[in-house]
């Protein structure tokens, strides 16, 4: 054994990545530290026509939008008179593979098989495994997908057991790992023994899958309800289906509806620890991947990342895991669905955020994901008891992740907190103070942080005055 | 236990050595080997807890210690959760009222 950081195939990664994902980035790579964003996302191969006609053929797409009525009047009870908007959800559950994953699984799975990949390759623990191994089934490729899942005492979280089994159901071979960011290496040494695609959630076939999602919420709104909404929410991990939903929502003319974010308060928990792996209660949807991946999104696994949050999110909102699971409870026992957890993440700040929106205002909240053993609020609830968390009832914020969860004793006592894009914005800066920045650099920090150049400009000089 | 050749098994590899982790991770993660697990067709007759080669679902040839033959899905619906059956009760006597939790 010898170590990753100073191997050959460390030396080799660029190289392994281009030959694994048909693009070479540096074809889009500006002059100073920006790239050509839209150029990366218009190079695919595919039109929008074509992505719709793809993911047709594959039983992805068109799910059903439906209103919450009963989780709306819910809602109406702890709101003021006049107040307590409509609330639609995107069924995302419906699509192939149970989540809106495969509408990213299907552009890029579609893509490995017209450029004559053998296999594709994936490193998640979560949905789009199954996403990615479902297509992979059904385009007659091979797929392998590694998960990061036991802790250094063999202990998993139920939901990525359980995804590991549909992966293997769909014909993938899992490779489960124990914790650690080294997983990256295993991922590069697969692609480079197999030669398979890089079935990145961060290409840009990715990130063209979900603007499928954005469109069919504009045009059902306005086919059904002759209107935009006001407000989608997007359960915000990676960012890739934030990023996606709002790139729809505007080629369908839905420019103002406002595109917030949601994340499940996972802070205070280190993502590479073994120690606190099992002490979360969820494996995506939370802050761990949101905030560092809106801060600096190409931390992924290709050289520039599709999935650019920051560009389109108009709010962003964490709440506690013990509101997501009331929620979660809430759309099983009042509306009959039996959904998620993790995509409620968005749902449960929804349900709060509508109470504050005039009765005649709607807000769609844009996913849904299966449920089944292992991924439900039971188990996962279950196995954090087994953990050693306390269950509570009192104040969500005062749940301290790792330790407690706390549910509200009623509706009315979910609470969410706002995160300041500007303190995001000011991070994502922060990397780039010992640089020359140029002209271009500006226009491309205002496109990335959809803010003006002066306004880009008067945060660069707080960053440097915090830091004096 | 000898297990026949061509039996299902899940197999475990030591990837790394506590020693050869990467150099930023908590203590907690640094301190520990990085394993991997997998599952395939034994390639010959083997012991359980020894070294064997599988064959995996992509024809790839991995070898690693022999951990568990036919490996079962444990994963199911948890214990009952009291805590969630108290929310049930609030959540239908909110909506609908005293009679009808």
């Amino acid at each position: 054994m010898r170590k990753f950081s100073t191997s050959d195939l460390d030396r080799r990664k660029a190289e392994i990545i281009k030959k694994s994902v048909g693009i070479d980035y540096n074809e889009y790579e500006n002059a100073g530290v920006g790239f050509n964003y839209e150029g990366l996302m218009s190079n695919t191969g595919y039109s929008f026509d074509i992505v719709q006609a793809i993911q047709k053929t594959n039983m992805v797409g068109n799910t059903p939008l439906v209103e919450l009525s009963n989780l709306t009047e819910y809602a109406r009870k702890f709101s003021k008179k006049g107040y307590g908007a409509r609330i639609f959800l995107k069924d995302e559950a419906a699509n192939l593979s149970g989540s809106f994953k495969a509408r990213r699984a299907a552009v890029s799975v579609k893509k490995a098989k017209d450029l004559g990949y053998k296999g594709v390759i994936a490193a998640t623990s979560g949905n789009y495994g199954a996403a990615v191994a479902a297509l992979a089934a059904k385009h007659g490729l091979k797929c392998i997908i590694v998960q990061e899942c036991f802790d250094s005492n063999n202990l998993a979280q139920p939901e990525i057991l359980e995804k590991a089994r549909a992966c293997e159901a769909y014909g993938a071979e899992v490779i489960q790992l124990s914790v650690g960011p080294e997983l990256f290496y295993i991922f590069l040494q697969l692609l480079d023994e197999t030669g398979y695609f890089n079935a990145s959630l961060y290409s840009p076939y990715g990130i063209m899958g979900i603007e499928t999602l954005g469109y069919e919420i504009a045009e059902d709104m306005k086919l059904n309800e002759d209107r935009l909404p006001d407000i989608v929410i997007c359960t915000n991990a990676g960012g890739g289906n934030l990023t996606g939903t709002a790139r729809g929502l505007r080629r369908a003319g839905a420019d103002q509806t406002k595109v917030y974010g949601a994340s499940v308060d996972l802070q205070g928990l280190h993502m590479a620890s073994d120690d606190d792996f099992n002490r979360k209660s969820f494996t995506t949807g939370h802050t761990g991947f949101g905030l560092p991946f809106a801060i600096n999104p190409d931390r992924s696994d290709v050289p520039r990342s599709a999935a650019r949050p920051m560009r389109y999110m108009d709010r962003y909102f964490t709440v506690n895991q013990g509101s997501v699971f009331f929620i979660t409870e809430a759309l099983a026992i009042l509306e009959g669905m039996e959904r998620g957890p993790a995509g409620n993440t968005s749902l449960a700040v929804a349900f709060k955020l509508a109470q504050t929106m005039p009765k005649d205002q709607i807000i769609v909240v844009q996913e849904t994901e299966y449920s089944g053993a292992g991924k439900h609020h039971q188990p996962q609830l279950s196995f954090a008891k087994k953990n050693g968390i306390e269950l509570l009832f009192g104040n969500p914020l005062d749940e301290i992740p790792g330790k407690t969860i706390v549910f509200p004793k009623s509706a009315n006592d979910i609470k969410i907190k706002e995160v300041p894009l500007d303190r995001i914005r000011k991070s994502y800066l922060k990397k780039y103070l010992n640089e020359d920045i140029s002209d271009e650099d500006m226009v491309f920090f205002s496109e990335e942080l959809n803010v003006p150049k002066d306004k880009v400009q008067a945060l660069i000089e707080e960053v440097k005055h915090e830091r004096t | 236990m000898l297990i026949k050749k061509g039996s299902y098994v899940r197999v475990r590899q030591h990837v790394l050595l506590p020693e050869d982790r990467l150099s930023y991770l908590p203590t907690s993660t640094s301190n520990v080997p990085l394993k991997s697990w997998t599952k395939g067709e034994l390639l010959d007759e083997a012991e359980l807890y020894e070294e064997a080669k599988i064959k995996t679902a992509t024809n790839r040839i991995v070898s690693g210690e022999v951990k568990e033959l036919e490996p079962k899905y444990k994963h199911d619906f948890g214990d009952y959760v009291e805590e969630l059956h108290s929310i049930r009760s609030t959540i239908l006597k909110e909506m609908w009222g005293d009679e009808d939790a």
